[in-house]
């Protein structure tokens, strides 16, 4: 057993000191810091520019995750650590707020903790069943029938066209699981039906499976960008942000603002944050105020080519085949039933599989 | 008896991790597979309804063809697979200098570290409808439209995978063979044909059978290969579980799906290893 000297006492005594006064440093930095959150955002133009808006400030500092699939995706992830989903800031969209609300994970927003929600349309806003808000809109964006004119055979201008022989493998249809089958929805307005009467869309769909006119079943939203790019399909139906961001490298024609004969109907959807119990809920409320004011708010719009949800942000005019007037909304949008449109993918999908599939 | 008590706790960790990740997610998925799902909720309720609809609703036309097509095309893979490996692991394994040998090692074992999604959008970017191949394809009559080409352009995919691997088992197999009976037999008077056939195949066929197996394996349970190969088109069972778990948020009926598949899988292997039994000479 080796006995320590003096000296080695010091040395170890003076160590120790400067390790303690280090860490009292970092305690105190650390109570000066930014509050943590962690957010969930889709991948691409989405986070690079939420990130350009999160670096204008210091008081949230955010750990980014990424969505893998559409916004439902994660909901099974969450429902498996809840009641610590780890997440603060959750985006989404319509379809993904009705599920948060029946499952009552959402954090009520108010006025008082997101000041910007006054500038906001209250009709954006989602309530649960206790009446409570869960959502902070932060686009407005449109869902639509679009074409790649340098890689169509002709012009598609009615939604019978997608039956022609000369759209052989050249049409992208997207799955049911897919923009909460909003596709087959604009077929059954077409036909007759809408979203509680979906069968004329079936038997369109079928006929359109059977003519060897779908050459691919879009499963993901990047199965509409790399098919589309590629030049293996021409014609699809999907969110604006997409068809702008992809109309900046090749020639997209946006089936919108078209005679309602044409069948080519455009859906409006809002996307946004929901904040998550359980979580860092004041930090993720503070960061969502700031992002939705109304520069960040425009300067985030411009980046993912959508409409800002403040009515004082600027609107960009490469996304105006996406803002609509009254007289326009009236013409050519149609909100669906959202709640109803929630409950029926699994149904949906179920059919699809069985009917659908088969024939492709 | 103190042996005994040894090996029994020298065990226990490994029972331990197979219970905690194993077992226990395993029933779980039964449990949830056997439970009522409520449309617009994630997965089943808390003290949701006990039903076996999850399981009578896979009793339908369709999906009896999503369950053929993928042990189908899996088997033809993999039948593919050991067809391509056999001579290519004999000739690597007997044949081959002792450098080409580890340089062959070395080169399979680094395909496999190759991306899935690589891999996959190669195969894509060049047989695909859209790909560098298809006016040679279109010019010499192939639709690459069709079902038919779909399917073969799977196994493509699969193939990627299961050959290399293939080849890794069947190499061990290989050398673990006494080429001397193979030289007893020509010696008696076998031609090179018989001798393979009658003593190198039959005393492979551990072998083959694991490296079928295996192969059999990642093609049933592939994911990223039929989604994007597929084109949504042809789905594999993987592709419905994904669906009904992350998609739709049905997991009682996605965990149904997978009980199913398990049950068969189990079966294959069991008969898989029956025949074996009956075939092996060792």
């Amino acid at each position: 057993m080796s006995k320590g000297s003096r000296r080695d006492f010091l040395k170890g005594a003076a160590s120790a000191a400067a390790v303690a006064a280090g860490a009292s440093f970092a305690g105190a930095v650390g109570a000066r810091a930014a509050q943590s959150i962690v957010a969930v955002e889709w991948g691409g133009n989405y986070v690079d520019e939420i990130k350009k808006i999160a670096a204008k400030q210091s008081d949230v500092d955010i750990s980014w995750q990424l969505h893998a699939g559409g916004a439902m995706a994660i909901l099974p992830k969450i429902k498996a650590a809840w009641p610590h989903p780890g997440i603060d800031l959750l985006s989404g969209w319509d379809p993904s707020w009705q599920a948060i609300g029946r499952e009552g994970w959402a954090e009520p927003v108010t006025v008082e903790r997101v000041p910007n929600l006054a500038d906001i349309p209250q009709k954006l806003l989602v309530k649960d069943s206790a009446g409570h808000v869960v959502n902070i809109p932060r686009t407005i964006a449109a869902i639509y029938w679009f074409y790649r004119e340098d890689n169509a055979p002709f012009a598609i201008t009615k939604l019978d066209d997608l039956l022609d022989p000369r759209l052989q493998g050249k049409v992208l249809f997207p799955a049911p699981s897919l923009n909460s089958n909003l596709q087959m929805v604009a077929l059954a307005l077409h036909k007759g039906g809408d979203e509680r009467n979906l069968e004329p869309a079936w038997d369109f769909v079928k006929q359109l499976a059977k003519s060897g006119n779908i050459g691919r079943v879009a499963n993901a939203d990047t199965d509409v960008t790399t098919s589309i790019s590629s030049g293996e399909t021409c014609v699809s139906f999907a969110a604006g942000s997409f068809t702008t961001q992809l109309a900046r490298s090749i020639k997209i024609k946006n089936l919108t603002k078209l005679d309602q004969k044409t069948g080519f109907r455009t859906f409006l959807y809002q996307e946004g944050w929901c904040v998550l119990k359980g979580g860092n809920t004041d930090a993720a409320m503070k960061f969502a105020n700031f992002a939705v004011n109304p520069e960040n708010n425009a300067a985030f719009n411009r980046g993912i080519a959508g409409v800002p949800v403040n009515v004082k942000a600027k609107v960009d005019d490469e996304i105006k085949h996406m803002v609509f007037n009254n007289e326009e909304m009236d013409q050519y949008v149609y909100i669906p039933d959202w709640p109803y449109l929630s409950e029926q993918g699994d149904a949906w999908m179920k059919r699809w599989e069985q009917e659908v599939v088969p024939l492709l | 008896m103190r042996a005994v008590g040894s090996r029994i706790l020298l065990l226990l960790p490994v029972v331990a991790v197979f219970v905690l990740f194993l077992a226990l997610p395993m029933l779980t998925v039964l449990n949830e597979s056997f439970r009522t799902f409520e449309p617009g909720r994630i997965g089943s309720v808390a003290g949701a309804p006990l039903t076996t609809n999850n399981y009578t609703e896979l009793i339908h036309q369709a999906y009896f063809r999503y369950f053929a097509q993928t042990y189908l095309l899996a088997l033809c893979a993999s039948l593919l697979a050991i067809i391509f490996a056999f001579p290519i692991s004999y000739y690597i394994a007997r044949l081959a200098p002792p450098w080409m040998r580890k340089a062959s090692v070395s080169a399979i074992i680094g395909l496999m570290f190759l991306s899935a999604l690589v891999r996959v959008y190669s195969i894509q970017l060049t047989f695909g409808s859209a790909g560098i191949l298809s006016p040679i394809m279109s010019a010499v009559g192939v639709n690459t439209n069709g079902r038919t080409y779909i399917y073969v352009v799977i196994v493509a995919g699969l193939l990627h995978y299961a050959i290399p691997m293939s080849i890794l088992i069947l190499i061990g197999a290989i050398q673990n063979l006494n080429p001397r009976l193979t030289e007893a037999a020509q010696s008696l008077g076998a031609s090179a044909l018989t001798s393979h056939l009658t003593i190198t195949i039959p005393l492979c066929i551990r072998g083959l059978v694991s490296a079928f197996l295996v192969s059999m394996t990642l093609g049933i349970s592939a994911f990223v290969i039929p989604w994007i190969l597929g084109r949504g088109r042809v789905l594999f069972i993987s592709n419905l579980v994904y669906s009904r778990f992350s998609e739709v948020a049905n997991y009682p009926s996605g965990a149904a799906i997978s009980i199913v598949m398990m049950v068969l899988s189990i079966l294959l292997i069991y008969v898989m290893s029956r025949l074996a039994t009956s075939l092996d000479r060792t």
